[in-house]
């Protein structure tokens, strides 16, 4: 059962939305007519009813451009009741709805924008998705400019677990209200604008952290194997490209980020990393899994089989001859 | 794959791939940009030209049932094949190629200029014109509104608007009288379906805002916008109800055929019938243009640079024509223009011309040269087909390709020229957009035959003056006019006065007499 909102719309305009919908199904094969019908009720109507009651005046233009836009993506099982990943289906509708003064400003280059970050998000861990999409609900309903909404959405997906966020985020911290960068960031107190230029320039510094942390700490592992929907066929090495840390496997080559909101490996082209030779006083691994530095010597029984090793800047990559995934440490200077 | 797929999916990118010309920026840190969509907000000016591809391979893939890839570019060898006793030539291109009844009509709405659709009833002007209007953000009820049908009871108020009632009685100046302008002369794509159907003094008043932007009506003046212009006709060689009046004619920039239905693609069009799909009304939102957007476009387009050695080529190929040596005693008189301003016949004087190789002779094959109108013209929309395929600079390709368009209807033929004569030309009669091809092609061989892109003295002549005249001594300028005398007088030995020679010469005086007057007031200082 649909809304008064969407239902008058499509009332209206009733033979231009079929022969839209008959259009997509001669070039999308895939397009199920009750597929659509049940995203219409589940996915545009929660959408067309938030609208309606924010700015009424863009009611019609959002209903057809959420709808044409909607057509190729049931189609192709991104959206619907047979979404192949339904945090982004969930997670759209709940941002749109929630936000329908943004929704209404851009229907259609909004919403792309919530999809690609929420497919984003997802191809990281479904739960990111998932957390991200009920932050945006919750945080920026107070939020009516796209712009701010969108900045907003970067700060709280580096706190979701994308660190290559991270530097862009901060900049957006520094234009965005303080207050409702606390409130993403979950912060008992605004950040300073001092606190913010510290942050820009110590990659490992966090923001609930009063001072820089000295301690060695595991993050996670980046990566993963290309059956499993990771980016490396064979165990990558790691090393640095351009000055930037990096691991490859001689197909593809992938930035590596790290920081105490997660780790990422995003591609960045084809080959192997460089061997770059650091420091001796830079930390080294040793095939048990010892890290030593500076004298010390610390036990990471799941960096036994340790093959490569770079430290870059705070971050320690570790690649093993056994697995297809990169350890990342933080190892502040 | 891009999100916004309406009717049928817009192609994706890269339309036209190309390697890329420097290291691609990679950045990491965009959450919104991905693969399940391209949020409009985020394309920039550069991705411009990429938007009117996709727009261009809707309309040629969906909109156009049968499509027809007349402008062809090669990339590579390619295989081509000769059909039947004439071995009619076919060639498979192996370059991205195009169809110019489509590609045309977008390149007009990217420049903003005026295009004229002709062909018989029924093979989708009007709709392709209606099409132009849609993709420039009109919805399809303005855009039908704004057609102007041109018909034999068309009159001035029809076109531009009517003074209000109430004014017109209480009005005591012409000054206070209102009028209520016609829509469709404030957008910017403006669609005149059988303009040679319109009477001749509306056509008049057309005109007026074809070439000056403006209506006039009762003293009062409306400014219209920058507007690409759509005209169509089902015959342009006379056929309509009323003549177009030469001045008309002679604003239209670029003439497109639209060919006929090739009966191979009957189903698609049952296909089409059966869905009750309409392309005008499902344009996909992602190939629809902005007002900013229209703009930026133009911008972009006259950003593309014209090489040197080519703007040469088109120079070379626009003085043979012009240039007749029977018409007048002084050198700059010398001209069909003058010819035609005379009003006598064109082939009295002809007649006389006969040192020349009449069949060779490329002049010989028009009845009048180019206007600067069309030259300025031409130097647009070869731009706009150079940024079209992703270039930033012209190729000879672009120049080839588009010429024909453009000179469609400016260039006049001689019928009598001995080369239409010739064996395998005889199609040229009619064929103007492979004649002007052909007459290019035959420039460029010449061209390159006499070597001018490695010693070009009158160039060389003018890349001296262009540096400038300061603080340049008068011996130096006396040996400049000294070199120009010499070039003159080598010239002189030549049997035979083409129209490149002439404008050649022509070129000479007038830096003999920039550097005379220099000279002059050199004197004069000391």
């Amino acid at each position: 059962m649909i809304g008064p909102a969407l239902g008058g719309q499509m009332q209206a305009g009733r033979a231009a939305f079929n022969q839209l919908f008959r259009a997509a199904a001669r070039s999308h094969a895939g397009l199920d007519g009750a597929a659509f019908l049940a995203w219409l009720e589940s996915g545009l109507d929660p959408v067309a009813e938030a609208v309606a009651a924010a700015a009424p005046e863009a009611l019609a233009r959002t209903v057809l451009e959420l709808y044409q836009m909607a057509l190729p993506l049931v189609a192709r099982g991104w959206l619907g009741p047979s979404a192949r990943e339904p945090a982004i289906d969930a997670g759209l509708r709940e941002v749109l709805a929630a936000l329908p003064c943004c929704t209404a400003q851009a229907p259609a280059a909004f919403a792309g924008a919530v999809l690609n970050a929420l497919q984003r998000l997802a191809a990281a861990d479904p739960a990111k998705a998932r957390r991200w999409s009920q932050g945006m609900g919750e945080l920026a309903p107070g939020c009516t400019d796209l712009e701010d909404a969108l900045a907003l959405g970067r700060v709280l997906a580096w706190r979701c677990g994308l660190p290559s966020l991270r530097a862009r985020a901060l900049q957006d911290a520094q234009t965005l209200p303080a207050v409702a960068v606390q409130a993403v960031l979950g912060l008992p107190a605004p950040l300073s604008p001092q606190r913010l230029a510290e942050l820009m320039e110590q990659p490992q510094a966090m923001p609930e952290e009063s001072k820089a942390e000295s301690a060695i700490r595991f993050l996670g592992w980046a990566g993963g194997f290309r059956g499993f929907g990771g980016p490396f066929a064979r165990p990558p090495r790691v090393g640095l490209e351009q000055g930037v840390l990096v691991a490859g496997d001689g197909d593809a080559l992938c930035r590596l980020f790290g920081d105490g909101y997660g780790v990422e490996a995003v591609k960045v082209g084809n080959g192997h990393p460089r061997p770059s030779p650091g420091a001796a006083s830079d930390p080294r691994v040793d095939s048990s899994g010892t890290l030593h530095w500076g004298g010390r010597g610390r036990q990471f029984p799941q960096l036994a089989g340790a093959i490569t090793w770079q430290w870059q800047a705070g971050l320690l990559a570790v690649s093993l001859a056994t697995s297809h995934r990169v350890a990342l440490l933080r190892c502040p200077p | 794959m891009g999100i916004l797929d309406l009717f049928q999916k817009v192609s994706e990118s890269p339309t036209n791939p190309r390697p890329a010309k420097s290291a691609r920026t990679f950045d990491v840190a965009d959450l919104y940009s991905g693969p399940l969509a391209q949020p409009q907000a985020a394309a920039g000016v550069a991705a411009l030209d990429e938007k009117l591809r996709q727009a261009y391979f809707w309309m040629v893939n969906h909109a156009i049932i049968s499509p027809y890839y007349d402008i062809e570019y090669q990339d590579g060898a390619a295989p081509s094949y000769a059909f039947g006793d004439h071995k009619s030539k076919l060639v498979l291109p192996s370059g991205q190629s195009y169809s110019s009844f489509v590609l045309l009509p977008l390149l007009t709405l990217a420049v903003r200029r005026r295009c004229l659709l002709v062909g018989g009833p029924g093979r989708g002007k009007t709709a392709s014109a209606m099409l132009m209007g849609l993709l420039a953000g009109y919805s399809l009820q303005e855009v039908k509104r704004a057609i102007q049908h041109g018909q034999p009871q068309m009159t001035i108020t029809d076109l531009l608007g009517n003074p209000l009632p109430a004014d017109l009685v209480n009005a005591t100046s012409m000054d206070s009288i209102r009028i209520a302008w016609r829509r469709w002369l404030g957008m910017r794509v403006k669609i005149i379906d059988e303009y040679n159907r319109i009477p001749t003094r509306t056509q008049s008043a057309l005109l007026t805002v074809m070439s000056d932007n403006y209506a006039e009506l009762l003293d009062q003046v409306y400014e219209c916008p920058e507007a690409a212009w759509y005209l169509t006709a089902n015959d342009d060689a006379g056929g309509g109800t009323y003549q177009v009046i030469e001045a008309l004619r002679d604003r239209i920039d670029v003439v497109v055929k639209a060919l006929h239905f090739n009966p191979r693609f009957l189903g698609e069009l049952l296909a089409r019938i059966e869905a009750g799909i309409k392309p005008e009304e499902v344009v996909p939102a992602p190939v629809i243009f902005s007002e900013a957007e229209l703009d930026a476009m133009n911008a972009a387009i006259l950003a593309v640079k014209l090489p040197d050695p080519l703007r040469r080529r088109i120079e070379h190929f626009a003085s043979q024509f012009e240039f007749f040596e029977f018409a007048a005693e002084q050198m700059e008189y010398k001209t069909k223009d003058t010819v035609k301003l005379s009003g006598i016949d064109f082939h009295l004087l002809e007649v006389l011309d006969t040192g020349k190789d009449q069949a060779n002779d490329l002049g010989n094959q028009t009845r009048n040269g180019l206007s600067v109108r069309a030259l300025m013209t031409v130097l647009i929309y070869v731009k706009a087909m150079a940024w079209f395929r992703g270039d930033e600079f012209v190729t000879l390709e672009d120049i080839r390709q588009i010429l024909p368009f453009v000179l469609h209807d400016k260039l006049v033929p001689n019928p009598d020229a001995a080369f239409f004569e010739q064996k395998g030309n005889a199609a040229y009669r009619v064929d103007r957009i492979g004649w002007i091809r052909h007459l290019f092609d035959l420039s460029c061989q010449e061209y390159e035959r006499i070597r001018l892109d490695r010693s070009d003295p009158v160039a060389n002549f003018d890349a001296e003056l262009a540096r400038g005249l300061e603080a340049v001594p008068a011996t130096e300028v006396r040996k400049r006019m000294a070199a120009i005398e010499h070039s003159l007088a080598e010239w002189q030995r030549e049997r035979k006065l083409s129209g490149p020679r002439a404008d050649d010469i022509l070129k000479l005086k007038s830096l003999h007499q920039r550097y005379a007057n220099y000279l002059r007031w050199l004197t004069s200082q000391s």
